[in-house]
């Protein structure tokens, strides 16, 4: 495949479903402050519920699609009771064990198709047809709006308002009346469906999943781009997800040291600009909370 | 308004209230005095609902609260002025006062109240888009009322506002705990400062070791030989 029009159109869709994830695992990190490294877990149910049922039971992508997003906010509240238990540090290991026994799980649980994954997964049909490539991308991108105005509509919210307390400061929270715990949940939830949507569309667009693709470092891949993108804003991972999803492609050089990429922009972010590239110090904009007085 | 009968709470083996029981009437408000570790805070964490009871009811308006979750409570028109202040400290003055309306219904009111709080306490409208750790301990306590004000609560629980403040600013202070007074406010105060907390309310309870072992009129209570020794310096 050379790098004519329908390269393009990859490069678009993927970083598309990039933002998704990157926007949910946002929800997590920037938002309620929690540190979190699962977002494999997440995405994987989603992207295993769609390949399955699209797959095996020949369910239309419209129908599994919903149950992705269910799947992947189920999974999260579970994940989020979980982090009610657990002190924050703990919490990022948790996280990572989860990504690992999710891909035991998929590796050795006999209807998904083993470390090889599955493959052969269909597009979704509109109006009879196959869509295309580009109908793909488009409806990728279409989700990627949807997906960042709800953001948008969140932060100038008072649930918004609640994450934020929770994440500045949660014993004031607390005291305060504010039901940490709640909101924690509701962080979760938000967060798996979103990757849970982002899952769906993985596996409809690349058309082959396999455990490897929710493993540990590729969760690491997502967690850079939110963090060094900015995490807690909207542009940020947004940013960090088209920048890391274009780079390798752009300079393919780098491919095989992606990793060490990984890893050193994530050190630079950390001594250089500990908000992220498109990140702020704090939610003292003006602007925020338009909704409110 | 709020009554609290026999509450009990320990701390593992420790016992910090051993059984207190007090009522503060509407538009009345009430003084709980009392030396470090007396137990005073653990009763404004139970009445927020932020302490298991070993024992006891708390009824806010007729209500039994004992075990209602916070957020619930706050939604009652319970509103705290914690120990300490408790502000958000990267937050600005103004999104500290809004976190004070969270609770309330009637959203759309909340730009109004804003305003007027701000009328209150003019030095906040001055201050308002500063953040919360640039104010002095004054300007803080200050907030940390304007935030509980936010609410339009029914029952304001102020924990301790002198501690930590100059003595001049801690007339200011009591100053406005007067004007609310006379506003008609409801209002819980704990405080060490007992001549203050005595001179601004009506009512009074003195607390030690977990017990009450005074209670009345707060001129009454002011005069008492004991309170004058061990609280108010001879």
């Amino acid at each position: 495949m050379g790098l004519g029009h329908s390269f393009y159109i990859s490069i678009i869709s993927y970083a598309g479903i990039n933002i998704i994830f990157a926007l949910g695992l946002n929800v997590i990190i920037g938002s309620i402050g929690q540190n979190y490294l699962g977002w494999g877990a997440f995405a994987g149910v989603g992207a295993y519920i769609t390949a399955y049922l699209m797959k095996v039971h020949e369910i239309s992508f419209w129908a599994s699609l919903p149950l992705s997003i269910a799947g992947g906010g189920i999974f999260g509240l579970l994940l989020g009771l979980s982090s009610l238990r657990v002190r924050d540090d703990f919490l990022a290991v948790l996280s990572i064990g989860v990504v690992f026994i999710f891909q035991v799980l998929m590796i050795y649980l006999p209807w998904f198709g083993g470390p090889t994954g599955m493959d052969y997964i269909p597009r979704p049909i509109l109006f009879g047809a196959e869509i295309d490539e580009v109908g793909v991308a488009v409806l990728i991108l279409s989700f990627v709006i949807m997906i960042t105005l709800i953001c948008f509509k969140i932060n100038r919210s008072w649930m918004g308002l609640a994450w934020e307390c929770v994440r500045l400061d949660e014993g004031t929270a607390k005291i305060m009346g504010i039901d940490v715990g709640r909101y924690k949940l509701l962080a979760f939830f938000v967060a798996g469906s979103f990757s849970g949507l982002g899952g769906a569309l993985y596996s409809t667009f690349f058309r082959h999943i396999c455990p490897e693709d929710f493993s540990f470092m590729q969760s690491l891949g997502i967690f850079a781009m939110v963090v060094a993108g900015g995490m807690g804003t909207i542009p940020g991972p947004i940013a960090g997800a088209i920048i890391f999803t274009l780079f390798p492609e752009i300079f393919r050089f780098i491919q095989d040291y992606r990793n060490l990429v990984y890893g050193a922009s994530l050190l630079l972010v950390i001594m250089y600009a500990p908000g992220g590239l498109f990140g702020k110090g704090s939610f003292l904009r003006k602007g925020r909370y338009a909704a409110l007085p | 308004m709020l009554e609290i009968a026999d509450l009990r709470v320990s701390y593992g083996k420790i016992s910090a209230l051993k059984g207190v029981s007090l009522r503060v009437e509407e538009r009345q408000v009430l003084t709980l005095i009392g030396a470090n570790g007396a137990g005073k805070t653990t009763i404004v964490r139970s009445i927020m609902g932020l302490q298991t009871l070993g024992g006891g009811v708390i009824r806010f308006l007729g209500e039994d609260i004992s075990n209602m979750k916070p957020s619930k409570r706050a939604a009652r028109g319970i509103a705290i002025v914690p120990e300490g202040r408790q502000l958000f400290s990267d937050f600005s003055v103004k999104e500290n006062l809004l976190i004070g309306a969270f609770f309330r219904r009637d959203r759309g009111r909340v730009g109004r109240d804003l305003d007027e709080i701000c009328e209150i306490f003019p030095v906040l409208k001055q201050r308002q888009k500063q953040v919360a750790r640039t104010l002095s301990g004054g300007e803080g306590q200050m907030l940390a009322i304007g935030r509980a004000l936010m609410s339009n609560p029914k029952l304001i629980l102020l924990d301790e506002p002198s501690m930590g403040l100059m003595p001049a600013v801690v007339n200011v202070i009591f100053d406005v705990i007067g004007r609310l007074r006379d506003q008609g406010k409801t209002i819980f105060l704990v405080e060490q400062n007992a001549g203050k907390a005595l001179e601004v309310s009506q009512m009074a309870a003195l607390l030690e070791l977990g017990e009450i072992v005074l209670w009345g009129d707060s001129r009454q209570v002011a005069r008492d030989p004991k309170i004058k020794e061990c609280y108010l310096g001879g």
